[in-house]
């Protein structure tokens, strides 16, 4: 025998003795234990160091000659419970880092810079700043390591990080330092499938019929070429997506641009994988006749679909597990690795914490409505005025399509303020939550002048409470968004806020009928924290699985009755379509096909205009209606806007996407498969 | 034909028909024809026909896998869709058709979950399987990897994983190499001796005659023919001596006798061919002695031990399956004392159960397992069935 195989084969029977098994699992925790053990230490003692010092520096003031601020002042040193902390960042000028108002400038960046020489070199900052993440990453690592000891994998771990090593030497040698994470990732997230899958197929190792399909079904994925495609590609991208990242963009885009990309892509490509894995496990086992020797079993062919399903949504677990976990990490390093050095890069951060990594509610201004009698009013003003309906019956419907416009126009007008210093003041309601929780407010606008050049901008005043203190000057550029930060302190008693927006554009002479500011409904609005980033990144996976496990269902019941090319189309259509959905009711808004009383009946080409137009609008409000809730669970884009995802939509979403249409799938299938003679095609016999 | 006590009927088809239609609901096919068959507990029962003939229609209407169109069709008394009947059932399609990115030990180990079988047992079946069906040597390879006859005796084991009380066998040694076909034929007989009941659907002749009971002869979905082995295909009108060598002086003496007994001349009078058969076992046999390489399926092993152990449990469960009819319960545990037994416990429970014997005369007897053929190698039936297995051989020779 080839020697390598030979010893190969003594080491594998090594690896599966319990002696080998307890002297590594000593080993691991050991390991375990002095590496986050210290990380743990030295990031508590710096947190506590830091709560002392920021309390004890952030409200001093220079010009009131404060003790802290006027030590640093003069000799860059600041001495807190009998410690001494000094920076040499600012030793030949330490008055930078006081505002005008002589407080400290970034109070947090300050204590960074003083409890710098007390980092070991060792340690990544990015955990020694967060001691949470380090808790996650030691519960994560140890669990890893000892599952890798008990379920045998030590000699296919020493192997994985042998060829992961020398991938990774080849690149250092390269001189390429983000080949050689990438690398590392990869070997990383390769490894752990491989592990999440093993210890997911133990789990499920049980004399239990559902267990057992879904059991294959998770072998299936990892063998069949089908989907293990899209795995692989899932595993090797991820590690890749930093390297796309603009290095010269703020930190916050580059964080903005990284959850998109890394959360987006691990649900397409999951998707994709969940609908084709789906559709192949029934449809080829039905074409294949597998499925002869599975229901002439003692299972129920409920059973067998739910087994197919738990399987398909095991495996999803799986990578969104690995896939969260990775993505998470990631940004917690990235979130402490400014892109500009000093204050600005600091200042980068706090803006990232503050509307990226952050769990936002917004709530926009309340906007006059129109009355009944109002809008009747309008109509019978239009109608009076126009010469082609005055003096005819004006049908219901043509009256509805009126009132609309006016609804419209009247709403559009109060989102529109005229140029040359003229004022609108808005309202922002129930911010009383905002003010309990003394949260920072983000105002967010997008306003809009006829323009798009991104190199011009327009000035605008904002006044809030009408209080003119509080005057800030802007200037915007149209069809981008921007910010304005307002204290807690900004919001009335009665949890109210108003805002004024004063348009400073004035046009040339010759364009005096132009300048107009204007912007939609959903471009301006007040957000403000309620909860962390953590937690909503969680919620955020859950959602994605929730939408996942429909599709698994949804491409399961398809292929109950369809071949596996019709099946899969069908289920990628639903998926498509109800991803799709909000922006096609968006689209339906617009589209207006022929009235009845429009049509010449004697025209041929306008009667099949009017059917076809009105077959198209029926169908497309029907996948509005029944997928709309699909498309609307964004969380990605909440991710990225920093927005919160409240546990009342994921419940919501899990109630109606998880329970009620997978439920309607599954009995779709259900009722198929009853009744379905399985061996119809068979030619013998 | 002795008419059977209902609980003694396994498979019970009265006018049984099925019509294929096409999408419009036109009539495509009429695979079966208001077939009327009964299947004995503890028979091997064969369905014989061309292709085309509505075999493997009637295997899947029992499995149910099709569905019949008209007439009546029970599986141990139940519908053929009962979840609980398919626990008793072991079936072998007429193509292998497994998983092809599992193994042969992963294929066994998923089939015995769905009968929830525990992990010990699981893996105690497996392991004599694949011995019994000559794969423990490449119990780690995936089946895609296989030849049509290494599938086809995974698809074997797997129908054995449960150790059925009724194993259906469509088209059994099909893809299979002479010594494959010999093994299964044996597997099948000596099955047939423990007392399970076999649907063997084949249209090789020389497969149902070799082992089967009772058969139907189907064409164009309508039984041609049926009875026992004997009963179609005993010719009265002729007689055949089988002696040693004889020389011509012999012959013509024993012609002469002939001639005076029954006034009838000798027809013809020749040395016997060696079956093709016999000399493909051979050859094997010697290149097994000389010890040649083969990277596919070595020879099977002995029976697997799970299917030669003396297991009441199938009776026990098929009987509460027919419990609610009490009369049918009774009489099934009466059938339990008859059923043939072997070894030291056969007696121990025939002692036990004696007078209640002799109290139920109305109990039908099982019908008789056929003595194996007198043309089988001793040596491979003896490694076939082992021990226990050669010994109860040679007792019936």
């Amino acid at each position: 025998m080839n020697p390598f195989v030979s010893a190969y084969q003594r080491l594998d029977l090594m690896q599966r003795t319990l002696w080998f098994r307890l002297a590594m699992t000593g080993v691991a925790l050991a390991c375990c234990a002095y590496v986050f053990g210290s990380l743990l230490f030295t990031s508590y003692s710096l947190d506590s160091q830091r709560r002392v010092l920021v309390t004890a520096i952030e409200s001093q003031n220079l010009n009131n000659r404060d003790e802290h601020a006027v030590s640093f002042a003069d000799r860059g040193v600041i001495i807190v419970g009998g410690r001494e902390y000094r920076t040499r960042e600012f030793i030949d000028n330490p008055s930078v880092v006081f505002d005008e108002r002589g407080y400290f400038a970034v109070p947090r960046y300050l204590v960074e810079e003083l409890l710098a020489d007390q980092v070991p070199l060792w340690a990544p900052t990015w955990l020694l700043d967060q001691p949470n993440t380090t808790w996650l990453l030691a519960v994560v690592g140890t669990v890893w390591l000892l599952l890798i000891v008990w379920m045998e994998l030590s000699l296919p771990f020493l192997l994985t990080l042998t060829g992961t090593g020398l991938a990774a030497l080849v690149f250092r040698w390269m001189g390429s330092e983000q080949g050689v994470l990438a690398a590392g990732g990869i070997g990383l997230l390769v490894f752990t499938y491989v592990l999440l899958t093993r210890a997911a197929l133990l789990l499920m190792d049980r004399p239990n019929q559902i267990l057992a399909v879904a059991h294959t079904v998770i072998k299936e994925a990892s063998r069949s070429r089908i989907s293990l495609v899209f795995i692989v590609i899932l595993l090797v991208l991820l590690p890749l997506l930093p390297l796309w990242l603009d290095p010269g963009a703020p930190l916050r885009h580059r964080v903005q641009t990284f959850i998109s990309r890394s959360v987006g892509l691990t649900f397409v490509i999951a998707a994709c994988m969940t609908l084709f894995l789906s559709c192949a496990t029934v449809a080829f086992e039905i074409r294949d006749r597998q499925i002869w020797s599975i229901v002439t079993k003692p299972m129920s062919r409920f059973n067998y679909l739910v087994g197919k399903w738990l399987g398909v949504v095991t495996v999803n677990l799986i990578l969104l597990l690995m896939a969260g976990v990775s993505t998470f990490t990631f940004i917690q390093y990235l979130r402490t690795t400014p892109v500009q050095p000093g204050i600005v890069g600091q200042l980068d951060r706090v803006q990232l914490e503050n509307e990226v990594l952050t769990a936002r509610v917004s709530t926009r201004p309340v906007y006059e409505q129109l009355t009944v009698d109002q809008v009747r009013e309008r109509i019978e003003q239009i109608i009076a005025s126009d010469p082609e309906m005055y003096g005819r019956e004006v049908t219901l419907a043509e009256r509805r399509d009126l009132a609309e416009q006016i609804r419209q126009t009247h709403a559009a007008s109060q989102r529109s303020i005229p140029p040359n210093s003229r004022m609108r003041t808005y309202r922002f309601e129930g911010l009383g939550e905002a003010a309990k929780r003394q949260a920072t407010l983000a105002l967010r606008y997008r306003f809009y002048i006829m323009r798009s050049d991104v190199n011009e901008t327009f000035p605008a005043i904002f006044i809030f409470n009408e209080d003119n203190r509080t005057i800030q000057r802007r200037t915007y550029v149209p069809t981008m968004s921007h910010e304005i930060i307002l204290g807690s302190d900004m919001i009335r008693e009665d949890g109210t806020l108003l805002v004024s927006i004063v348009n400073m554009f004035e046009p040339p002479p010759h364009e005096a009928n132009v300048g107009a500011l204007f912007f939609d409904e959903k471009d301006f609005e007040l957000r403000y924290t309620v909860a962390g980033f953590e937690g909503n990144f969680f919620r955020a996976v859950m959602v994605a699985w929730i939408k996942l496990s429909f599709l698994a269902m949804l491409g399961i019941a398809c292929s109950t009755f369809l071949s596996f090319p019709v099946a899969a189309l069908l289920s990628f259509t639903i998926f498509i379509a109800g991803t799709m959905g909000p922006f096609l009711a968006l689209s339906l808004t617009e589209y207006e096909p022929l009235y009845v009383h429009e049509v010449d009946w004697t025209n041929v080409v306008m009667v099949i205009q009017w059917a076809f137009g009105n077959s198209i609008r029926l169908i497309a409000e029907f996948l509005v209606f029944s997928l709309g809730p699909f498309g609307e669970l964004k969380p990605t884009e909440s991710l990225v806007e920093g927005r919160l995802i409240p546990w009342g939509r994921v419940i919501n979403g899990f109630a109606v996407i998880g329970v009620f249409w997978s439920g309607v799938a599954a009995l779709v299938g259900f009722l198929v498969i009853r009744s379905r003679q399985l061996a119809i095609y068979s030619g013998q016999g | 034909m002795v008419k059977q006590n209902s609980n003694q009927i396994v498979v019970e088809a009265v006018g049984l028909t099925k019509v294929f239609k096409d999408f419009w609901m036109r009539t495509k096919a009429r695979a079966v024809d208001n077939v009327d068959l009964e299947i004995h507990r503890h028979e091997i029962f064969g369905l014989l026909g061309p292709n085309g003939s509505g075999k493997s229609t009637i295997i899947k209407m029992i499995l149910g896998l099709l569905h019949k169109t008209r007439g009546r069709l029970a599986v141990f008394g139940r519908p053929p869709t009962d979840v609980m009947v398919k626990k008793h059932i072991g079936f072998l399609p007429e193509e292998s058709y497994l998983y092809r990115f599992l193994n042969p030990r992963e294929t066994l180990d998923y089939y015995g979950k769905l009968f929830g079988l525990d992990r010990r047992t699981r893996r105690r079946r497996t392991d004599e399987l694949l011995e019994m069906v000559g794969l423990s040597q490449v119990a780690h390879r995936a089946i895609g990897e296989f030849s049509k006859g290494m599938t086809r005796r995974i698809g074997l084991a797997q129908a054995l994983i449960n150790d059925p009380e009724f194993l259906i066998l469509d088209e059994p040694t099909s893809g299979l190499d002479p010594i494959g076909t010999r093994q299964v034929k044996d597997l099948i007989l000596e099955l047939g001796r423990r007392g399970k009941t076999i649907l063997l659907s084949s249209h090789l002749l020389a497969d149902v005659e070799d082992v089967c009971h009772r058969m139907v002869v189907l064409y164009g979905g309508k039984i041609r023919a049926q009875g026992t082995v004997d009963e179609l295909l005993s010719d009265t009108e002729r007689t055949l001596i089988e002696t040693p060598r004889l020389r011509e002086e012999t012959i013509s003496r024993i012609e002469q006798v002939i001639r005076e007994c029954e006034g009838k001349a000798i027809e013809s009078v020749h040395a016997p061919r060696q079956k093709l058969e016999q000399l493909f076992m051979e050859i094997v046999e010697k290149a097994r002695r000389e010890q040649v390489a083969t990277s596919g399926a070595l020879d099977g092993g002995p029976t697997a031990a799970f299917l030669r152990a003396e297991e009441a449990q199938g009776d026990a469960l098929i009987d509460r399956l027919i419990q609610d009819d009490p009369m049918k319960a009774a009489a099934a545990k009466v059938k339990q004392a008859v059923k043939p037994q072997e070894g030291p416990r056969e007696d121990v429970l025939a002692s036990l159960l004696s007078g209640e014997e002799k109290q139920q005369p109305a109990a039908v007897e099982p019908t008789k397992a056929p003595k194996a053929p007198e043309d089988v190698d001793a040596s491979v039936i003896d490694s076939l069935l082992g021990d226990g297995g050669g010994e109860k051989n040679s007792k019936q020779k």
